[in-house]
């Protein structure tokens, strides 16, 4: 059960950007889409939604296509980079109609959001910055009674002091009304913590899809005199390298054979989220 | 459930639009002269209440602003899909809140006619329904009252599917092609026209012209106002329902442009 996205394809003119894409998203969950610009996550997100169409392919909640389906529609909502809402009207205005159209509407929460994050709610849209755009949608995105949030590039234009808060309220209000978000974002490094599972999509093809602890668990940096750290990784699924004078780094992804013996002079660590995706995305390297 | 909401939000909206063009059209008829009179003579000698009372803007108004408000299209599927709406909820309750709002237009403007405008010429009775329908039914006949309405009532909302239609196209088009398509309409139809005026002798076009006149409700008659209303009355009804469906159609299609 949950959202399930079958054999997606999309074209925009003659440029393939999703090419057959099948994916499964649980119920109360956080997931992180990653990919490089271009990659086709806004364009995925889009047709989840609704606001495009697929090539090919279904979308389905619990079996349900959400194709012009309110109900399930109504159940999904997508923060998106791009701004929707009509620039003349008021912010407070914006939050009853959402709440009306979505049948639900946290207030005293959006209150308290409002104050955190300094937004006068009597302003209206046209006149927020990019970063209190954001902050709108990502009130809009945590109070509302949906159980699927889409937060596509949700820290645009957003301040550290803004960044953190946002998180911690991310994370308290999962905790007090567990649902679904997925993240898409650049800033890999920041919501590492909070995702648990995560989809990578590259040319438009999902290149990875784990669970963040089981794929960090198979991601290693083996560091060490270059010559060593290559006869040692022979074999392996070395997804990039780096070097500084006679040290090497080689990145691998996948099992070590750990029946073999370390030279001392070579050292085995984790690789982080971030270059995971960096070194799986940049073209280099093997058979990913 | 949702198109009742949609169908309260819209209408919500467009009546708010609605009292703003009525309050500005009110300015118009009475502060422009005011202003002009000022402005070009230094006195407001010319400028009588009777005279200003004679005009009668709103049929046009209404027209205007149901073209208008029916074009925008893309702006309100956005706002509308944001929020977990499908096309297909917003297109039904559109369609109600065009009906009621034409109709609610037309009686507001068939009541300013009857309790302002025709005590201030005189009670000469010369709308336009009368002009051709009038006697149709008898022209103190009661049923004249609701036809009237009726008559009005169609033809703004067949203005609003128009205004639609084109509202519905132009949110499929990019913004340059839909600026290019703008410039080449209007060339096309200077030249469709031009071209119909030079050759139009040697085609055989009584069929069109028996067909307007039937749409019209024309007959032969010496006496003015003896027109069948229910000709024109019919064919609207016709056009709005199959607007309406190509509306849907079109609807069905509009996606998020890239931005």
């Amino acid at each position: 059960m949950g959202i399930k996205v079958t054999e997606v394809a999309k074209k925009f003119g003659r440029k393939q950007i999703l090419q057959n894409i099948s994916l499964e998203i649980e119920p109360n969950r956080i997931y992180g889409l990653l990919g490089r610009n271009g990659a086709g996550k806004s364009t995925l997100l889009n047709i989840i939604t609704d606001r495009i169409f697929a090539n090919g392919g279904s979308v389905t909640i619990d079996g349900i296509p959400t194709h012009e389906h309110d109900e399930l529609l109504g159940n999904i909502y997508l923060m998106s980079e791009v701004n929707l809402y009509p620039k003349r009207a008021r912010l407070q205005d914006l939050f009853k109609s959402s709440k009306n159209m979505y049948g639900g509407f946290n207030e005293a929460y959006a209150k308290h959001l409002c104050e955190a994050f300094e937004l006068n709610p009597k302003q209206r849209f046209g006149q927020l910055s990019t970063g209190y755009r954001t902050i709108f949608k990502l009130i809009i995105a945590l109070c509302l009674p949906v159980d699927y949030v889409f937060l596509d590039e949700p820290i645009l234009g957003l301040d550290a002091n803004h960044r953190e808060l946002f998180y911690k309220e991310l994370l308290d209000t999962y905790s007090s009304h567990p649902r679904t978000f997925v993240i898409s974002t650049h800033m890999i490094e920041e919501i590492a913590n909070m995702i648990e599972h995560v989809f990578v999509i590259e040319n438009g093809k999902i290149l990875v899809d784990d669970d963040v602890d089981h794929m960090l668990s198979q991601a290693y940096v083996i560091t060490g005199p270059g010559e060593t750290v290559d006869q040692y990784t022979v074999g392996l699924n070395v997804i990039g390298t780096e070097s500084l004078g006679n040290l090497k780094g080689n990145y691998v992804f996948g099992n070590l054979n750990d029946d073999r013996e370390i030279p001392d002079t070579i050292q085995i660590s984790r690789m982080d989220l971030q270059k995971l995706f960096i070194h799986l995305t940049s073209g280099e390297g093997g058979s990913k | 459930m949702k198109t009742k909401m949609i169908f309260k939000n819209k209408f919500g909206y467009y009546l708010k639009g609605l009292g703003y063009t009525y309050i500005l059209t009110f300015l118009f008829i009475f502060l422009l002269p005011i202003v002009f009179a000022l402005l070009f003579t230094g006195s407001l000698d010319g400028i009588s209440i009777h005279n200003l009372l004679k005009n009668n803007l709103l049929p046009f108004i209404s027209i205007l602003f149901l073209v208008i408000s029916s074009y925008r299209v893309y702006g309100p599927f956005k706002f509308y899909i944001q929020n977990g709406i499908s096309r297909r909820t917003v297109w039904k309750a559109t369609i109600w809140v065009t009906a009621l709002l034409s109709l609610l237009m037309s009686v507001i403007n068939y009541c300013y006619y009857y309790a302002v405008i025709l005590p201030n010429v005189g009670n000469v009775d010369n709308t336009f329904y009368n002009q051709l329908f009038g006697q149709f039914l008898g022209f103190h006949s009661f049923w004249n009252i609701p036809a009237q309405i009726l008559y009005e009532w169609l033809l703004l909302w067949s203005f609003a599917v128009l205004g639609m239609f084109f509202g519905s196209l132009s949110a499929l088009l990019k913004k340059r092609t839909r600026r290019m398509l703008w410039i080449a309409i209007p060339i096309g139809l200077v030249v469709l026209v031009r071209f119909l005026m030079q050759f139009h002798t040697g085609m055989n076009l009584d069929w069109t012209m028996n067909f307007i006149k039937f749409v019209v409700g024309y007959t032969e008659t010496t006496n003015e106002g003896e027109w069948n209303p229910f000709h024109p009355v019919g064919f609207m009804a016709i056009m709005i329902i199959l607007g309406t469906i190509i509306n849907y159609w079109i609807q069905q299609h509009i996606v998020l442009k890239n931005q």
